[in-house]
């Protein structure tokens, strides 16, 4: 039943009206509000747009005609509004909301601007994760305001972009913080069931989505693995070297549970496996007697403080390591063995055990040879609070070229670390204790801290270790020095 | 608050002999609030000056007094009057500096009660600081207490520029805290850290921090969560450094206002946010103010400006997005 559409009462007592254009074609479909025509009364030029959905039967009127108020301009074929008007399939664009836009005025030249939702589509499929080592990523469909004109730059994306948007339903539910974890882990959010409300990508689902750490390259992926759950079973840890013998069955001793690593946990297994069956492990351990050091740390607790920092021994430790590693680059090194030589690296970025519920984690920090201790115990309190609270970058967590493991804080007289390969050396420390100490003939109480050096005894002798150990420990036991740069 | 304001003035003109006072019944009354209490007996009408009730003249006055290098600071009886004077303000006191390449400039504040909360008539509630936000060459500060109020409006008059100073009535009387007598001053276009906290950013100004405080609270007691409450201070300039490194920091942000929500101050920092946080973010940007209806009769006011239980709600909702 065709529909014919009248030109409407202008207002303002007009009764006549010149035709300036018309935005439609005969048989073309059109949308409810979309502009119709273009006219021009004695006051100004109009645009008059379509009172329904429906396809353009007739076109009545043509420019610089002069049509009176009631005069009919155009008849529409179908009556009634359409839900939806129909859309030939090869223009049907990538996203619901493109095509509404689209198909509304697509004979329309100076109408039809490129819909800005589907270009975004096209630039938003980022570059691979900066720095993230693990094998190469596909397009993520990971958006990133404010970057996507720079993503543009590549013709190769530009091409390929739209065939893939075009399976893409709309961007993954994520909130920005989970894609940019996501985009640290090198995690693609498509490949990710989203666990949080209305099916939103969660932190813990991109955490448990990445195999393993990007760090480690020489183990196959692996698919997501559940880690809470119960009654899941766990996955094969990487193998190194010798193949465990089977296991007993245990129950027939007593009841038993099987619980699954966590992913932490897991990483930590691996890597400490690997480094203890890889590296010939020394350890050389020694005391140096900190009780001036103790003595200059107490006097300036309050200064420190009112600049915001509690000074700690650590940060001390790591300044001391750090000047001696300058001295001893094969300790700041990693081994290659396929290439036969040892890697010696020009920067001290010093990684610091921190104990967390989750588990072990070594944080990083860079360039600590250079850096005051003041602003090495702030950058470690600021550091291991994002570790503990599961806040810090890959970033954070990679590059070092020594360790430090304090387990002071939790007694002991000495532990042997496992160095954290493919580092070549760390540094063990445990509680500092009163001691008698025999000086100048004399029994006198000194503040003593034990100190074990684990390192590679394919890059280092034992002797080479001690003298390491000992240009720390001269540095612990005078501190001037470690002011002075000695 | 209303003291301290007073201080203020009183120590800046004996301080500087270019300051003067003027507005309606500032004079012999000392001001409808009694900010200018005492201040024509102290230093004479040549400097504390009644004027008539002519919103437009007082600002198109001082706009000239301040060319001529005095500075001059109108009270506005009430904001919701100051629409006389817009012009004023838009085409003259924020475009001198700009218009003359930088000759002349316009050291002049114009103060002015304004918020609900108080059970007063129609144009007396009313919160109006984003139109003067939104004007550039102005700057827009809104203090929350009576120490910080004597401090800003103390910058704001040794500042070379026009400064809109708006005072919270529900402040003037309420709002009670020691004020050292020596002088001291707020840097504008600065926010403050009120309240140090990691779950999420409170955001607020004028009497609507105290709300985002107490909402803090309450999270604190009741939910085991530490917010983090942002003073702004001063609206525009917006110090979007603070707001967003807070953000960056707790990933989550509630900003309260009193002027209606729509084309408020909250969209211009909410949309900072996302610039400058947006990876940080963990949940969509609340905004909890007025309703986006003329300022309601007294009788419903506490209705429509947000207090701390719709703080919370939203702070609730944020967190547990």
């Amino acid at each position: 039943m065709p529909r014919p559409f009248v030109l409407p009462d202008l207002g303002e007592g007009l009764v006549e009206a010149e035709i300036v254009r018309v935005l439609v074609k005969e048989g073309e479909v059109v949308s409810e509000d979309a502009p119709l025509l273009e006219v021009e009364t004695d006051k100004a030029q109009v645009e008059i747009p379509s009172p329904m959905s429906g396809r353009v039967e007739k076109i009545h009127v043509a420019p610089h005609q002069t049509v009176r108020v009631g005069e009919v301009l155009v008849t529409f074929e179908d009556g009634g509004p359409l839900a939806a008007p129909p859309i030939p399939p090869q223009r049907v664009p990538a996203s619901p909301q493109a095509s509404e836009r689209v198909s509304a005025s697509p004979q329309v030249p100076e109408r039809v601007s490129a819909s800005p939702q589907a270009s975004e589509r096209v630039s938003g499929s980022p570059q691979a994760p900066q720095g993230v080592s693990a094998s190469p990523q596909p397009p993520q469909r990971v958006s990133r305001p404010g970057e996507a004109g720079a993503v543009l730059e590549s013709s190769e994306q530009r091409t390929t972009a739209p065939v893939e948007s075009s399976k893409a339903v709309g961007p993954v539910p994520a909130t920005p913080a989970t894609r940019r974890l996501a985009r640290e882990l090198g995690v693609d959010l498509r490949s990710v069931r989203g666990s949080g409300s209305g099916g939103r990508v969660t932190d813990d689902d991109v955490r448990a989505a990445t195999a393993r750490p990007a760090t480690t390259d020489d183990t196959p992926a692996s698919a997501p693995t559940p880690t809470s759950a119960p009654r899941v079973a766990g996955k094969p840890l990487a193998r190194v070297g010798l193949e465990p013998p089977p296991l007993p069955n245990f129950e027939q001793w007593g009841p038993v549970e099987r619980q699954p690593l966590s992913h932490l946990r897991r990483t930590i297994a691996e890597r400490m496996a690997l480094s203890a069956a890889l590296i010939p492990h020394v350890t050389h351990f020694d005391r140096a007697d900190i009780t001036e050091l103790d003595a200059l740390i107490r006097r300036n607790l309050d200064a420190a403080r009112e600049r915001g920092v509690t000074l700690t021994l650590t940060s001390f430790l790591l300044r001391a390591a750090a000047l001696a590693l300058r001295d001893h680059p094969h300790f700041n090194a990693s081994l290659d063995p396929a290439a036969g030589e040892l890697i010696v690296k020009r920067y001290h970025h010093l990684g610091v055990a921190v104990a967390t519920d989750r588990g072990l984690i070594v944080p990083v920090i860079r360039d600590v040879d250079r850096k005051p201790v003041l602003e090495l115990a702030r950058e470690l309190a600021a550091l291991a609070q994002r570790v503990r609270e599961g806040k810090a970058t890959l970033d954070d967590l990679r590059g070092g070229t020594f360790t430090i493991t304090n387990l002071g804080a939790l007694g002991g007289t000495g532990a042997i670390p496992i160095i954290n390969y493919p580092e070549v050396a760390i540094l063990g420390v445990a509680r500092a204790r009163e001691e008698a100490v025999v000086r100048d003939g004399q029994i006198v109480a000194r503040l003593m801290l034990p100190l074990s050096l684990t390192f590679d005894h394919r890059v280092a002798d034992g002797a080479d270790g001690a003298r390491f150990a000992a240009d720390i420990i001269r540095r612990l036991e005078h501190p001037e020095q470690l002011l002075l740069d000695l | 608050m209303v003291k301290a304001l007073n201080l203020a003035l009183r120590q800046e003109m004996e301080r500087d002999a270019d300051v003067l006072v003027i507005g309606e019944d500032v004079g012999v009354d000392g001001g409808v609030f009694r900010v200018t209490e005492d201040l024509h007996r102290t230093f004479g009408g040549r400097r504390v000056i009644d004027s008539p009730l002519a919103e437009a003249a007082i600002v198109g006055t001082s706009i000239g007094m301040a060319l001529y290098g005095l500075r001059p600071v109108c009270e506005i009886q009430f904001s919701g009057f100051a629409f006389q004077c817009f012009h004023q303000f838009e085409n003259h006191a924020a475009r001198y500096r700009m218009r003359t390449q930088g000759r002349f400039h316009v050291p002049l504040v114009v103060r002015m009660p304004f918020g609900g909360g108080v059970r007063a008539l129609e144009h007396h509630s009313e919160s109006e600081e984003q139109f003067y936000a939104h004007v550039p060459g102005l700057k827009m500060v809104i203090p929350s207490g009576p120490r910080n109020a004597r401090a800003l409006l103390l910058s704001a008059i040794r500042d070379p520029d026009p400064v809109i100073f708006f005072e919270h009535k529900a402040l003037y009387h309420a709002s009670r805290e020691e004020v050292p007598e020596e002088p001291e001053t707020l840097p504008l276009g600065q926010a403050q850290v009120v309240r140090e906290g990691s779950a999420i950013t409170l955001i607020a100004y004028g009497a609507m921090l105290r709300v985002a405080q107490e909402a803090a609270e309450t999270l604190a007691r009741d939910d085991r969560v530490e917010a983090e409450v942002i003073d702004l201070l001063t609206i525009s300039p917006l110090d979007r450094e603070t707001i967003v490194g807070s953000v960056a920091k707790t990933g989550r942000a509630v900003i309260v206002h009193e002027a209606p929500r729509s084309f408020g101050a909250g969209a211009e920092i909410a949309a900072s946010i996302m610039e400058g946080a947006f990876l940080s973010l963990e949940a969509p940007i609340r905004r909890v103010a007025a309703y986006d209806v003329p300022f309601v009769g007294f009788a419903r006011e506490r209705v429509n400006v947000p207090d701390a239980a719709r703080v919370l709600a939203a702070a609730r909702e944020t967190l547990s997005y």
